[in-house]
């Protein structure tokens, strides 16, 4: 089907899990900021992953093509 | 399981100390130093004058008042004060009150003296200068007089020779020198400006009979009176009388005119003029040494000036905080009441048991936990990242004691939502490097005094950054750098229908039918470079970002409304879940999360249905057929459902509520009845009655107010939620617009000086109506869907923040 789609999902996927396990082992605060951080980076992913989706889908099958304007324009 | 910082308030508790009253002073300072508790008032009744520590408050103020005329006399001496570094010793109030007073009495002192020289001063120059320019008049007019007089005589002799002239005219010019009239005269300066009406005044006062000789003074000349410099002339008036003199004299005072004995004889003029020369060399020269002993004295003062002024302040504040302390009847110990962090329960003992032992107390202060049904101020503990974030949130209103805070999504959400109504990478880079700017400089600006503005974007450094990342981010996925497309992430994947192998450059019909889709991927990050510039970009863009803030709307209100749910179930009220929480998802959901849907679906079947169409008659005539809209299989049924649930969820967010506070108040009542006696508020600090009415009408309204509120929001925050798109096409708009017609237009041209005006007026338009004016529309627009749309859902915001006695906190205002 569409293996960009899947691809760059996967890609988000990955950059998530690697923010929050990197911060979990990696990071050297309270437990309570490591929860705060955590979830700050995955709003972060989560909402550059929906405009992602978002654009990705309104191009896959689109109802009006470009129709470029004349060089003499 | 740890709680994630931020989420909600700090867990506080309300303190009592018990202090005896000589280590009150020294416990309030170190708990000001550690900062981290809120005293309360004790005695709000009392007037500021009935308090205990009236008098050491009122000395710290005379001391300050004192600290200022001294800052005031060094800016107006022109020294600048340089701080030698504080000497360590605790200076002790009460040395350094006399010592302040002395110092004042002294400065006091010299200023009065070095006034005084000044005007004895400026009054000997005035002189000076009359003595020169009168004299000048004087032997001026008595050479002309000698003059005349000796033609007069010759003019006589002559005459003396005629037998025919009459007897009388002989006679009266014998006597005339007899009948000589003696003239006066006044000497002074008078001010240019009040010369002419001077001049007038007198002419009329005397009746014309006086004769003026002025003569300007070239360099403008210290007023004795005013000390500035004004232009003067200096003038000497004859008259003839002893009526004309008193008349001169008083319209001599009433213009400010100087008056300075003038001596006739000219020997004693030039002895006169000696004199005054050497007395003004003196003066001079004392004049010198007494702003020379003065600027001493202030050089002295300066360097301990700002470490005087903190130790005042900090006093003062101390002594307030006291008045606040109740004091106890036998009057040998202090009771203090306060709200403080429970993680700060060992810090704060810690300070007590230093204070008590620095004071040489035999008593330790006495510190337990209070139990009160007051709400506790809100506490978060923020750092410099996230404080300017919490800060936005505070601005609208401070969070309830532990209720969820949004600030905490608010970190990424709002410059989230600031870039995607900014989205330009180019753009994006150079708030990236303005944010680089202030952060690497954070520590000189922090220790500085910057302008409002530039206050308000260092304080906001972090939020700049996070928005320039955002910006780049979505820049990239708009395709826009200045507005330019780029192939970053691959060619395009339209061509030329005609021949599909080869640039569309040639191409025939993609001016009339326009290019067509190459395979089934669209491009694979971001839009299109095909698409800019291209005659349906506006209907292809517009139509994208209408429906990507739909859904990123809808996505923000549902989050907003989990969080009420989880507030409701934080204070464990299950009548929220069940009638407030799960109506409005269940209203939200069928309306709006259904449009979403079908969005989506949409997208993702490139059907040609019409949603706006779909989403009207699904409430207009619900049972007709779809027709050419249909979207999927059973969206008929499906519709039919959700208006059903849509309608439903109203009076189950309106009715049920009320009626079941209604029924738990009754039952309350009723278990309370015989009760009432045996009932004592044994725990509450604060002896308020609680009052325990319920007025159903007052709670129907409410929440009907409440239900309107939401049901109507629904569709009004969603609709809000479009200006997303509308400030996303004004910045690409602009950004075209100045990029095609002013640096396009001016590199049409050959000549490299329109091409230089060109780069330029285009850096300046981006600068200032892109880089400046968008940045603060798109932050103002963010903000509001934050604050209005996003907390709308759940957000209380009543509370109160934090406001600990602390040293840093104290500002410059409380002097």
């Amino acid at each position: 089907m569409a293996s960009g789609f899947f691809l760059t999902t996967l890609y988000f996927i990955f950059a998530s899990l690697v923010g929050t396990f990197g911060i979990k082992w990696l990071y050297d605060k309270a437990p309570s900021f490591t929860k705060l951080l955590i979830l700050l980076v995955n709003t972060a992913i989560i909402c550059c992953y929906l405009i992602w989706v978002i654009v990705w889908m309104a191009q896959w099958n689109p109802l009006v093509v470009p129709i470029l304007k004349n060089p003499n324009e | 399981m740890v709680q994630m910082e931020l989420f909600r308030s700090q867990e506080m508790n309300l303190v009592q100390l018990i202090i005896p009253s000589e280590s009150a002073h020294d416990t309030v300072t170190y708990l000001a130093q550690l900062g981290l508790l809120q005293f309360k008032d004790l005695n709000p009744d009392k007037s500021p004058f009935q308090r205990t520590y009236a008098n050491q408050v009122k000395r710290c103020g005379e001391m300050a008042r004192k600290l200022r005329y001294f800052k005031d006399q060094t800016a107006k001496a022109g020294l600048t004060p340089a701080a030698r570094p504080a000497m360590d010793g605790d200076v002790d109030l009460d040395e350094l009150e006399v010592k302040l007073s002395e110092l004042e009495s002294e400065l006091i002192e010299i200023l009065a003296n070095t006034e005084k020289l000044k005007r004895t001063h400026s009054e000997l120059t005035e002189l000076h200068l009359v003595l020169k320019k009168a004299g000048a008049f004087f032997s001026s007019a008595r050479d002309n007089a000698t003059e005349a007089q000796r033609r007069e005589l010759e003019g006589l002799s002559g005459s003396n020779e005629d037998i025919d002239r009459p007897l009388l005219l002989e006679q009266e010019m014998q006597t005339e020198p007899s009948k000589q009239v003696r003239l006066g005269y006044v000497s002074g300066v008078v001010p240019k400006s009040k010369a002419l009406p001077f001049e007038r005044i007198l002419f009329r006062a005397t009746r014309g009979n006086m004769f003026l000789k002025q003569a300007p003074i070239e360099e403008p000349v210290i007023d004795p009176a005013s000390g500035e410099k004004v232009e003067k002339i200096v003038f000497v008036v004859f008259f003839a009388g002893e009526r004309a003199r008193l008349k001169v004299t008083k319209i001599c005072e009433a213009f400010g005119a100087n008056r300075y004995p003038f001596p006739e004889e000219g020997s004693r003029q030039s002895a006169l003029q000696l004199q005054v020369a050497s007395r003004l060399d003196e003066l001079q020269q004392t004049l010198d040494a007494g702003t020379h002993h003065r600027d001493n004295v202030l050089t002295t003062i300066g360097y301990n000036l700002e470490q005087w002024t903190l130790l005042v302040r900090r006093e003062k504040a101390v002594y307030h905080t006291l008045n606040m302390l109740s004091i106890d009847v036998t009057r040998k110990c202090l009771v203090a009441e306060g709200w403080c962090p429970v993680s700060a329960k060992d810090q704060i003992q810690d300070a007590l048991q230093r204070a008590a032992f620095d004071a040489n107390s035999q008593v330790p202060t006495i510190f337990q936990f209070l139990h009160t049904k007051e709400a506790p101020p809100t506490y978060f503990k923020t750092n410099k990242f996230t404080g300017a974030f919490q800060e936005i949130v505070d601005a609208y209103g401070v969070a309830r004691y532990q209720e969820a805070n949004p600030g905490v999504f608010t970190i990424v959400t709002f410059p989230f939502l600031f870039a995607v109504m900014f989205g330009d990478w180019g753009h994006g880079i150079i708030l990236l490097l303005a944010s680089f700017f202030l952060l690497w400089n954070e520590k000189k600006f922090m220790s500085q005094k910057l302008g409002d503005i530039m206050d308000m974007a260092f304080g906001g450094r972090y939020v700049i950054l996070l928005m320039s990342i955002f910006s780049i981010y979505t820049g990239f996925i708009y395709n826009e750098f200045f507005s330019v497309p780029f192939r970053i992430f691959g060619e395009s994947a339209y061509t030329c229908r005609d021949h599909p192998d080869t640039h569309w450059d040639q191409c025939e019909s993609a001016t009339s039918v326009g290019l067509i889709k190459l395979g089934d991927q669209p491009y694979p990050f971001g839009l299109d470079p095909a698409w800019h510039g291209s005659r349906s970009e506006l209907p292809f863009t517009n139509s994208l970002k209408m429906k990507m803030s739909i859904l990123l709307g809808v996505t923000q209100m549902n989050v907003g409304i989990m969080l009420s749910y989880f507030n409701a179930k934080f204070y464990s009220n299950s009548l929220n879940i069940w009638y407030e929480f799960v109506p409005q998802i269940l209203f939200l959901g069928s309306l709006f999360g259904y449009l979403s849907i079908l969005i989506i679906v949409k997208w993702c079947t490139g059907s040609q249905a019409d949603l706006y169409h779909v989403m009207i008659y699904m409430f207009l005539s619900p049972l007709d057929d779809l027709g050419d809209n249909q979207l999927f299989w059973g969206q008929g049924y499906l519709q039919v459902a959700l208006l059903i649930i849509a309608f439903v969820a109203v009076p189950w967010m309106l009715l049920p509520k009320p009626l079941i506070l209604k029924k738990q108040h009754e039952q309350k009542l009723a278990g309370r009845s015989y009760g009432v006696l045996g009932e004592s508020d044994a725990e509450s600090v604060d002896g308020d009655d609680e009052h325990e009415e319920f007025e159903f009408g007052e709670v129907f309204v409410h929440q009907m107010i409440h239900t309107i509120e939401f049901v109507l929001g629904a569709v009004s925050n969603t609709a809000s939620y479009l200006r997303l798109w509308a400030l996303s096409l004004a910045h690409a708009e602009l950004s075209a617009v100045f990029y095609e017609r002013v640096l396009m237009l001016s590199f049409g041209y050959d000549n490299i000086l329109i091409r230089f005006i060109g780069i330029v007026v285009f850096a300046i338009a981006t600068l200032g109506v892109l880089l400046v004016m968008e940045t603060l529309s798109a932050f103002l627009h963010a903000l509001r869907l934050h604050w209005v749309e996003f907390q709308n859902k759940f957000y209380m915001g009543d509370g109160y923040k934090f406001h600990p006695f602390a040293f840093a906190t104290l500002s410059e205002e409380d002097d």
